[in-house]
C-alpha cells in the first residue's frame, strides 16, 4: 500500500486493513504527516495539525489492538475535527483571534465518543470564523483541492478539504445553515447533517441552538454511517439530545420501489446548466437502479432562507453578546455585522420566523408522505473563485455566504436529515454536489440510496489533481499547487 | 397586514439616515456595545434590507396553511 493509497482509504477499507493487520494506525498517521508536509501549506485545511499527539494515540491504539481489543470500525482511524468542537487540552479557537489562546479543559461529548470508538484526532480543521461570516482571520482561507483558486465553501471548509485532499480519513463538521453540506459540495465529498438532536452538541461552540448540528464528512455514504453510529446517542449535557431515536426501515442494496422526489427549481434559486444536468443524470441513475422518480415542489426556499438568517443572527447575537461587548472590534467585519445585526431584529419578526419554520417543517413532513427521499441541488453552480466578493447566477449579485445558502437551510429549520453526495463533475473537472434528504431519523435511507448511486457511478474514485503521493510524484504536485494558486 | 407595520425605510435614505444611525447606536448601547457612526450606518442599511425581506413573511397566510396542515392530518387519521 503506497502512501497515497493510505491517505485515500475509506474508513471502511482502512478498518479492514487495520483489523487484518496489513497496516497499523501508525502507518496511517505517518502517511498523513508526510502528505501534510507537502500539501499542508497549499490547502491550509488545518488550523492546528497535531502530528506528535496523533502518533502517540496511534501507537497506543495499535498496542491495544495487539492485546486483542477491537474498539470497532473507527479503531485507529485519523480524523480532522472542525475547530469549533472542544478538544481537552488542545486549542479550540473557532477560527477567531478572540479565542486564539483558548484551550478547553473539557472534551466535547462528540470527541469523547470518537475517542471511545478508537478514533485519532489528527488536527483541528480550519473553518469560517465562528463558523459564520467569512474565512478565518486567524488561519486564513482554505483552498479547494480541485482548483486552488476556488472557494472550498463554508463553514466546515477545512474538514471537507482535508478529506478530499487525502489529509484525513474522515472529518467532523457542524451545520447551522449548510456548513457541512456546502463545503462537501464544493469539495466533492459526502457530508451528512443528521436529524436534529441525534448527535450531541455539548462542548461545541453554540451559534443558533435550534439550528446547530454536528455530523460526519467522509468519502462515502457508508463511511458516514459508520461515523454516525459512533457519535450519535443520548447526552444529558445537550438539552435537545434525543434519548430514544426511532430506527425506521430503510432500503437495503435493492432500491426497487424507493420513491425519489426530485425538486423543481424555484424562481430566484436557478442553477447552472452543469448542476441541472447533474441533477437530471442522478435522477436517471436512480431510476435505472429501480427507484420511482417524480418531480416535487419544495416549500418556499425564500422563506427558509429568510427564517434561517434571521433566527441564526438573533440566536448568535444572544450567545456572542458578552464577547461582542468586550471585543467586537476583534471580530472580522462580516461576522461582526451579522451578529450585531441580530440585536436589531424585533420580537415580532423573530416570532414570525419561528412560526414560518414550523409551517415549513409541516410542509416537508407532508412531502415525505408521498416520497421516501428528496433529491435537490446543494449549490447553484460548481465551485467559484475564492476571490469573488459577490457572485451572480442570474438573479442578481449576492455575497458569497448568501450565494452558498439556497438549498441547505430548509433542513436546518425542519430538522430532517440531509446529506451532500458527489453527483457529478463539470466539464472543467470541478465537482458537483447534490443533496438527498429523508424523513426524521431516515439517515439509513440516505445511506442506502447514495451507496447504490456511488457503486453505480464510481464517481467517488476520482481524486483531485493535487492528490499525488508526495514521495512518488512530488514534482507534479508542487507544480499543480503553484500554477493553480 | 403589511400596512399596519412600521415602515422604517419610508422616509428615504437622506432624511432617515441620521435617525436610523442613532437608533442602531441606541439599541447597541443598551446592550453595552458602542459602535461608530460609520458602522452604525452600515448596520442600519443591512437591517433595513433584512427587515424588508422578513416583512414578506407577514404576507404569508400562516393561519390558512396551519389549518390546511391540520386538516390534512385529521384526514389521514
Amino acid at each position: 500500500v503506497t502512501t497515497q493509497e493510505l491517505c485515500y482509504l475509506t474508513v471502511e477499507r482502512a478498518g479492514e486493513l487495520l483489523r487484518s493487520e496489513q497496516i497499523t494506525s501508525v502507518d496511517l498517521v505517518q502517511a498523513f504527516i508526510d502528505r501534510h508536509a507537502v500539501l499542508g501549506e497549499w490547502i491550509n485545511c488545518y488550523g492546528l495539525f497535531l502530528p506528535e499527539r496523533a502518533l502517540r494515540q496511534a501507537r497506543a491504539l495499535d498496542e491495544l489492538r495487539a492485546s486483542g481489543v477491537d474498539l470497532g470500525p473507527l479503531h485507529g482511524i485519523p480524523f480532522a475535527v472542525k475547530d469549533n468542537i472542544d478538544t481537552a487540552g488542545v486549542a479550540t479557537t473557532n477560527g477567531s483571534p478572540v479565542f486564539a489562546t483558548r484551550v478547553p479543559a473539557q472534551e466535547s461529548s462528540v470527541i469523547g465518543r470518537l475517542h471511545r470508538a478508537g478514533a485519532i484526532v489528527l488536527g483541528k480543521a480550519n473553518l469560517y470564523e465562528w463558523a459564520y461570516g467569512s474565512p478565518s482571520a486567524l488561519f486564513g482561507d482554505v483552498a479547494n483541492p480541485w482548483d486552488l483558486s476556488c472557494t472550498a465553501g463554508a463553514s466546515s471548509n477545512g474538514s471537507a478539504a482535508a478529506v478530499v485532499a487525502g489529509l484525513a480519513t474522515a472529518a467532523l463538521g457542524t451545520d447551522l445553515g449548510g456548513s457541512i453540506r456546502i463545503p462537501a459540495a464544493m469539495c466533492g465529498i459526502y457530508g451528512l447533517k443528521p436529524t436534529y438532536g441525534l448527535v450531541s452538541r455539548a462542548g461545541v461552540l453554540p451559534h443558533a441552538q435550534t439550528l446547530d448540528h454536528v455530523g460526519p464528512m467522509t468519502r462515502t455514504a457508508k463511511d458516514a454511517q459508520l461515523v454516525l453510529a459512533a457519535i450519535a446517542g443520548p447526552d444529558d449535557a445537550d438539552p435537545v439530545s434525543l434519548f430514544e431515536a426511532p430506527r425506521p426501515s430503510a432500503p437495503g442494496t435493492d432500491l426497487r420501489g424507493t420513491r425519489v422526489g426530485v425538486a423543481r427549481i424555484q424562481a430566484g434559486h436557478e442553477v447552472s446548466q452543469e448542476v441541472a444536468e447533474a441533477l437530471r443524470a442522478a435522477a436517471r441513475t436512480l431510476e435505472e437502479l429501480g427507484c420511482v422518480v417524480t418531480e416535487i415542489d419544495l416549500p418556499s426556499l425564500d422563506d427558509a432562507r429568510t427564517a434561517m438568517w434571521t433566527i441564526s443572527a438573533v440566536d448568535g447575537a444572544e450567545f456572542h453578546l458578552h464577547l461582542l461587548r468586550e471585543a467586537h472590534e476583534r471580530y472580522s467585519d462580516k461576522a461582526r455585522r451579522l451578529l450585531l445585526g441580530g440585536t436589531l431584529v424585533n420580537a415580532l419578526e423573530y416570532t414570525r420566523c419561528q412560526r414560518v419554520r414550523k409551517v415549513l417543517a409541516d410542509e416537508v413532513g407532508d412531502l415525505f408522505e408521498s416520497v421516501d427521499v428528496l433529491l435537490t441541488p446543494v449549490l447553484r453552480s460548481p465551485p467559484w473563485s475564492a476571490a469573488a466578493e459577490t457572485v451572480d447566477f442570474g438573479s442578481g449579485p449576492e455575497d458569497n455566504m448568501s450565494a452558498m445558502t439556497h438549498y441547505s437551510p430548509l433542513f436546518n429549520l425542519t430538522g430532517h436529515p440531509a446529506a451532500t453526495f458527489l453527483g457529478g463533475f463539470a466539464d472543467d473537472g470541478k465537482p458537483i454536489g447534490l443533496q438527498l434528504a429523508a424523513p426524521l431519523y431516515g439517515e439509513r435511507s440516505i445511506t442506502a440510496v447514495v451507496s447504490a448511486f456511488e457503486r453505480a457511478t464510481g464517481l467517488t474514485e476520482r481524486r483531485p489533481a493535487i492528490g499525488v503521493d508526495p514521495v512518488q510524484d512530488s514534482a507534479s504536485e508542487t507544480e499543480a499547487g503553484i500554477t493553480a494558486g | 397586514m403589511e400596512q399596519d407595520l412600521p415602515q422604517s425605510g419610508d422616509e428615504g435614505p437622506m432624511s432617515s439616515a441620521p435617525s436610523e444611525v442613532e437608533r442602531v447606536q441606541g439599541v447597541l448601547r443598551s446592550f453595552g456595545i458602542e459602535v461608530d457612526e460609520k458602522t452604525a450606518a452600515v448596520l442600519a442599511e443591512e437591517d433595513r434590507a433584512r427587515s424588508e425581506t422578513v416583512r414578506q413573511l407577514f404576507d404569508r397566510d400562516l393561519a390558512t396553511v396551519d389549518s390546511a396542515v391540520e386538516l390534512t392530518r385529521r384526514g389521514r387519521r
